[in-house]
């Protein structure tokens, strides 16, 4: 495994991994450095890196789940804990950072799971319908679908069409 | 564009950055390099195999230098060996005479009546050597002995004789055996 293309892909997917595992789990960054420390130990490098860390951490992240849940008998507690999932933007005419992380959070498991792993994962329709076992179209339609519910519980404003 | 467009929502949403990692990027990189120079071979699994392997060959040992190992009995065969060797055999011989013994019955008598068997036990001896020939011819029936031998000499002499019509016959004697001797 090369250490250059190990590094580049902590830097650049790690955050938005540990955002794709933390519905499943309590600890999501465990769970994304021991996917880490499994790729490095693949004797060869899979053909679409991103697409293999996002199942992985996806699976990791069910299972650590499963086991936390076996462990202190708190359903439901994962998905109820608010935590900052973004960085507050130095932009203030963005998004605000609490706002989309109650928003996201309180989105549905499947719709929530589309938004993050194509908008801060890079992948495909494709890749997130093998990821997630369906087809492209119906991970286009939770991606839209999702989206359109963050909008309404973020307040935020349609864009209409200029008028002609 | 659509009024449910979501791509205007997507790129604010893209522009927010998620909470960095907590955990050491150089702490990870160093377990994932010390991860991947490990064999893929749990660590136990070398030291099992030796610890087995030789506990197999401690018990073989064992049972190769038991004790209560049946041992191998060699029964030698008696070998039949047929040897020639000479074996001097005394046999008991006689004691020899010192002097030979004189089978003429007639050798030492003297007296007339004995003459007279002395000549009949001679032609009898004659005739068991060279036949009825030498049975002596009566002189009533005429001739003598040698006119009537002579015709018959040729077919009755003893092998190896020569036989020549004129020539008076001449018997071919053998060599005088040491019975004859004897006799004599």
């Amino acid at each position: 495994m090369d250490p250059d293309l190990l590094g580049y892909l902590i830097d650049r997917y790690s955050a938005a991994l540990i955002l794709y595992a933390r519905p499943w789990c309590r600890c999501p960054e465990d769970v994304v450095q021991e996917v880490f420390i499994r790729f490095a130990r693949q004797r060869e490098t899979p053909v679409h890196p991103a697409a293999w860390l996002y199942r992985s951490v996806r699976n990791a992240a069910i299972s650590a789940g499963r086991s936390e849940r076996r462990r202190t008998n708190h359903e439901g507690n994962v998905a109820a804990k608010a935590v900052l999932l973004f960085v507050p933007p130095d932009d203030v005419a963005g998004l605000d950072a609490t706002a989309a992380s109650e928003a996201l959070t309180k989105l549905p498991l499947d719709q929530r799971e589309v938004i993050v792993a194509h908008l801060w994962g890079g992948l495909t329709f494709e890749q997130i319908a093998e990821l997630t076992g369906g087809s492209a179209a119906t991970a286009w339609r939770r991606y839209s679908a999702g989206l359109v519910s963050l909008r309404k519980m973020m307040g935020a404003p349609c864009k209409t069409p200029p008028e002609k | 564009m659509p009024p449910d467009d979501p791509t205007p929502m997507a790129d604010a949403l893209r522009r927010l950055a998620p909470q960095p990692a907590t955990f050491s990027r150089d702490a990870l990189l160093f377990a994932a390099g010390k991860a991947a120079a490990q064999p893929l071979v749990p660590a136990w699994v070398w030291p099992s195999a030796t610890g087995l392997f030789a506990s197999a060959t401690v018990i073989l040992g064992g049972f190769l230098f038991s004790p209560s190992r049946p041992e191998v009995q060699y029964v030698e065969i008696p070998k039949v060996v047929y040897v020639e060797r000479f074996v001097e055999v005394k046999v008991p011989v006689p004691e020899s005479p010192a002097t030979p013994v004189n089978i003429d019955p007639f050798q030492e008598e003297t007296s007339p009546d004995n003459s007279e068997a002395r000549r009949m036990w001679q032609v009898r001896k004659e005739v068991l050597r060279w036949g009825v020939e030498m049975l002596p011819r009566s002189n009533a029936a005429g001739g003598s002995d040698v006119t009537v031998k002579e015709p018959n000499r040729g077919m009755f002499s003893p092998p190896g004789s020569f036989a020549i019509p004129g020539l008076p016959f001449r018997k071919n004697k053998p060599a005088p055996s040491p019975l004859d001797e004897d006799l004599e």
